[in-house]
Formats: C-alpha cells, structure tokens, sequence
C-alpha cells in the first residue's frame, strides 16, 4: 500500500551516474521519495534530521526509540556486517527501520533480511556517517503524526495518475518508457562500445537492479500489481483489479528478459546478435508498459 | 508469478533473503521469501569475479612496485582516498603520500592503527594484502537445473 501511494513504480537509465563505471540502469525512484511522498498523501507528518557528529545521533536515535518511536535511518550498507558479500558495496542510501535497543545492540528491520536483526550499536554508528557519494550524514526520520482515518481515494488515485504520467510522459528518454526504448537503441551497440566482457558486466548490473537490489521481483512491477489488486479492493474499482493483471504479465516479461539476458551472459559469445534480441525484447516490454499506463490512467479517474 | 514458482537458489546471498510478490490460487497477491534465483546468482557471481580480478590487478602493481598495500584496501572496500582519510581521520594528502611504497614504509603507528580500525584489521596485518574475496557458490540441489 505505502509503495503504491508513495509512486513507487519507475524506470531510469542514466549513462552519466556510474556504478563500478556502468551505466546505471535503476528501477527505483530517488531515495526518500516514497516515503516523503506516501506520508503526504496519507495526511500524516514527519520529520528528517542529520547531524554532523556521530555521539549526538546515536544519542538522539537512543532517545526517540526509547519512546516507542520506530525511526528510519539512512545507512552506507558497507559497514553492515549482515550484508552478503556478494552484495556488499559501497551504497549509501540503504535504508532501514531501528525500533529498539537492548544493551549495545540495536534491533532492527532489514528489508533485505528475513525477521529481526540484532547489530552492533558501533557498526551501526559506522554505516550512519559512511563518506563517500550521497553520505547518510547520520540522517534519520520518524513519523510525527498519524492520522486515525485515511481518504484512501484521494491517498491512492493521484498517486496512480502520479504515476503514469512520469512512466509515460516525462520529456526527456532517460525515465520511464522513452528511458526504455533509448536504452534498447543503445543496447545493441555495447558489444562494439565497449568489449565484450564490458557489455557482460553492463548487462549483468541492469538485471541484478532489477531482480537483486530489493525490487520485489521484475523491477517492482509486481509490488505495484499487488498495491492495484489491494487498492482496487479498497476503493470498490474492479479496473484496478485488472490492471494489476495485465502489470503482473508485464512483470513476468522482464522476468524472461533476465533469463534472456543471462543466458547472454553466461554463454560469453563474441556475437553481437544476441544483443540485438535482447534489445527487441526491451522495446516489447516498453510498448506493453506504454498501453498499460494509458489503461491506467483511465482506470485511475 | 505464481507463488509455486518462486525461486528458492541459495547460497550466494546469504544471510540475505529477497522478498518476492507472487499469486497464490487464489489470485491474491502474497509476499514469500526467496534464498535467491539461479539468473541473478550467476551474474552476481561474475560481478564478484571481476572485482577480485581488479584486486588482484592492483596486487601485481603493488608487487611491481607502483603502488602500497594500502592500495589494495582501497579497492577491497571501494572507499576512494578521500572518503578514506574522512572516516579514518588521517590527512588527505598522507594517505595519498601512504599509497606510495616510500611513503607507506615510513607511517607511524598512529596511523597505521587508524587505517586497520576502518578496515576492521590488525595494524601489524597492514603491510601484508588482504584476503581476497571469496567467489560465492550455489548450494548443489538433488535434482540440478540449468538456468
């Protein structure tokens, strides 16, 4: 519900943000828009602090927890010693939720782990003030105000049409659908754009945003059909229902596109052509997505 | 997805679960936890691959001369000299002098130690290259699928 009413839904590709020097390609929306945008919508309140140094932060996160408070703090995932290490880089827009504090450790619910985490107090400081690009600088938020009741309908429809007109109106071709099909132009010239081993690993970062960096499963797209079924059950609207149909079929696309696209990777071939399938399959998914948004705009009036 | 169809590929991500929306039967939408999808398990392992192929680069650099060990912890934790000296507390342009095999031989304690409580070491482990990472492997199933 949050992810939905938050927007939640997106697509990027920005050659000019670099992660180990490839392209971003990223199915999620800035860090902390969500949230900012969720809370809004719901008519609730909250508020955001940073510190500059770590004593004061721990000390106030000590403080607002001991309430009865949960507070979300913005960490550098480097420093969490949960962290696989297959997945542990430098990120430092890892969010997660502190509730409590037993001794010197902190209890702690982890999106991308399974029930409650207990870490270190000290690790926890560490990830709170990680250098480097997009510093957390300590920052933390929690809400203020909860409202006892909710007008689902002005929380759920604006943030649909939200929505579909960024997927499918923004201007320039590096967000949502025209982001998709640039993308899919630019794609069959990697393998000659770079080396092939480049375009492997390029290939390989898409995929892993897409199905490993806590989407959700097929970008996202399958929480967002789950909001649609949960929302058109709310709001008495059987369209959103069948939205949520046709976005899961779309998820299941960009499923295939990963299987598509490691099957690539793992075969290592020096052929481009295989770049070239992927990239038609990529315009398939883009023109599914474009009709949805359109069906989803209406189904959202 | 249909909630029987949820990938359960362990091993490569460890201790880390995704969480993955699928259909149950009756068409309602449930969150189920996953270990971890064979696709994605390869391309994270060939990620990882070519990091300690990078590290292992810088190894021989060091070994030629070029570069300190230090530059090796760099390239283990990603952290760039800046953001080093930041959260080490050692000037920028020591650590930049540090990188340097003449400079690095000449550090004091102080900052050896400095260095190794970001990098979770012993200071004495310093002078030697870190571990290398190692390259994850898939849990072996009964029954083996290909991708």
């Amino acid at each position: 519900m949050i992810f939905g009413i938050g927007g939640g839904l997106f697509f990027g590709y920005f050659p000019f943000i670099r992660v180990a020097d490839l392209a971003l390609v990223t199915y999620r929306s800035w860090p902390g828009t969500i949230f900012k945008n969720a809370v809004k919508r719901l008519g609730g309140q909250y508020k955001t602090v940073s510190y500059r140094r770590a004593e004061e932060a721990e000390a106030e996160l000590d403080r607002i927890i001991a309430a009865g408070v949960p507070v979300g703090v913005r960490t550098g995932m480097y420093w969490l010693p949960y962290i696989a290490a297959s997945q542990r880089v430098q990120f430092n827009a890892h969010h997660l939720v502190v509730f409590a504090k037993e001794g010197d450790e902190y209890l702690i619910s982890d999106s991308v782990m399974p029930g409650v985490v207990r870490c270190d107090a000290k690790d926890v400081r560490r990830a709170r003030f990680s250098p480097g690009a997009m510093a957390p600088r300590g920052r933390m938020y929690y809400p203020t105000l909860i409202p006892k009741d909710v007008d689902w309908a002005s929380a759920i429809l604006p943030a649909i049409r939200g929505v579909c007109d960024l997927m499918a109106g923004f201007p320039f071709p590096i967000i949502g659908v025209a982001g998709m099909r640039f993308l899919a132009s630019r794609m069959v010239k990697w393998p000659q754009r770079m080396n092939q081993r480049r375009a492997m690993l390029q290939l390989g970062l898409m995929i892993r945003a897409q199905e490993e960096w806590g989407t959700g499963g097929a970008g996202f797209r399958y929480i967002y059909a789950a909001f649609l079924q949960e929302a058109g059950g709310i709001l008495k609207k059987p369209a959103l229902a069948e939205m949520s149909r046709d976005l899961t079929a779309i998820g299941d696309r960009w499923r295939e596109f990963a299987v598509l696209a490691s099957r690539i990777c793992k075969e290592r071939s020096e052929d481009a052509t295989p770049y070239l399938g992927l990239s038609v399959a990529l315009l398939e998914i883009a023109g599914r997505e474009r009709q949805f948004y359109r069906n989803l705009r209406e189904a959202s009036l | 997805m249909d909630t029987r169809d949820v990938p359960q590929d362990g091993g490569v991500i460890d201790p880390m679960q995704h969480s993955i929306y699928a259909v149950d039967e009756d068409g309602k939408f449930v969150a189920v936890r996953s270990v971890g999808w064979g696709v994605t398990n390869l391309l994270s392992i060939q990620a990882m691959e070519e990091f300690r192929s990078k590290i292992e680069l810088k190894m021989e650099e060091v070994k030629q001369g070029r570069w300190s060990p230090l530059a090796v912890y760099l390239v283990v934790s990603g952290l760039s000299p800046a953001s080093l000296s930041q959260v080490s507390g050692v000037s920028w342009l020591k650590v930049r002098l540090h990188l340097r095999p003449w400079f690095f031989r000449r550090m004091s304690a102080a900052d050896a130690r400095r260095y190794a409580e970001v990098f979770g070491i012993d200071p004495s482990r310093l002078r030697e290259f870190p571990e290398l990472p190692q390259i994850p492997r898939e849990d072996k199933k009964e029954d083996q699928r290909t991708a």
